[in-house]
């Protein structure tokens, strides 16, 4: 099930409308809709927990561990490295597409990946400090 | 590709002089490059570039040796390939975007780091077939082929060896 989707079951399952559920986590009914139509997810951590909280569910019920990767991302570097987070995390899931790669390898190049472009950043950030971006 | 091997042979010792040594982690450091050891299972090494920085990835269950082998050849990588890298990661013992030509090119620069001329030759002129060089020299029998195949081509007077050319898949 995707997000959208388990945040519809989640919410039926409460019997709360869009609108009711969208006072509980303090985010306008719009937000709710676009949520569950898939066009976004809840951009930070916090907003993940309120809504889960809401639902009396919890967090990673609704979000798997790339989301939330992702989501922190946005939180920590805003939504440029949310959007290179996930173009990171696809190409990971590609190279793994074939089936002839292990798993849990795919986690821990996520992993390692994760803490690579944050080093990257710092790096680049040190850079644009002295007066020259690396990109 | 007589130029070809004189292009690669030319990058590698380029960085054997310029940081006096053959050890591919100290290159890597002294090139900015980031090293991470991960624990992977058939994945053997990953080279990618992030926003400018570079990385190394290595399955820290490959042993020393052979990661020192894997380093070597992502460097190769690194120095040949760097632009590539940008779209898409390069990875080993993978067949999805595998490139033959790519990999025979960074395992022609693994060879030339690792392994100097004089001791390859001497150990040939010795007898020592490639599986006893591979043991003395402390790298790969498909490394030394490939370093037969460079000292052919340099007027050596041996025959050129059977090689695998994407031995680290």
């Amino acid at each position: 099930m995707t997000f959208a989707e388990k945040l519809r079951k989640a919410r039926k399952d409460k019997k709360l409308s869009q609108t009711e559920l969208a006072e509980l986590v303090g985010v306008h009914y719009r937000t709710i809709q676009n949520w569950e139509k898939g066009h976004r997810k809840p951009s930070n951590f916090e907003l993940l927990k309120k809504l889960a909280d809401s639902l009396s569910v919890p967090a990673d019920s609704l979000c798997s561990d790339v989301d939330i990767l992702i989501m922190t991302a946005g939180e920590k570097g805003g939504p440029r490295a949310a959007r290179d987070m996930e173009a990171l995390i696809t190409e990971v899931t590609g190279l793994f597409a074939g089936g002839e790669l292990a798993e849990e390898d795919k986690d821990n190049l996520i992993a390692a990946f994760n803490k690579a472009y944050w080093i990257a950043k710092a790096e680049n950030e040190k850079l644009a400090d002295k007066g020259k971006k690396k990109t | 590709m007589d130029l070809y091997f004189k292009k690669i042979g030319d990058a590698a010792n380029a960085l054997i002089k310029k940081f006096s040594s053959r050890n591919p982690f100290d290159i890597a450091a002294g090139l900015g490059i980031h090293i991470m050891f991960v624990p992977l299972s058939r994945l053997k090494g990953v080279y990618k570039v992030i926003n400018g920085s570079s990385f190394i990835i290595l399955n820290q269950n490959n042993g020393e040796k052979l990661n020192k082998i894997v380093c070597a050849h992502e460097l190769g990588h690194h120095v040949l390939h760097r632009e590539l890298a940008k779209d898409g990661m390069i990875s080993e013992s993978v067949i999805y975007d595998m490139s033959r030509q790519r990999e025979l090119e960074a395992n022609l620069f693994a060879c030339q780091l690792l392994l100097d001329d004089e001791t390859v030759a001497e150990h040939i002129k010795e007898g020592f077939d490639i599986e006893k060089i591979a043991k003395l020299t402390e790298t790969d029998p498909n490394l030394i082929a490939l370093k037969c195949s460079f000292l052919v081509n340099q007027g050596y007077d041996f025959i050129p060896q059977e090689y695998n050319t994407v031995f680290l898949k």
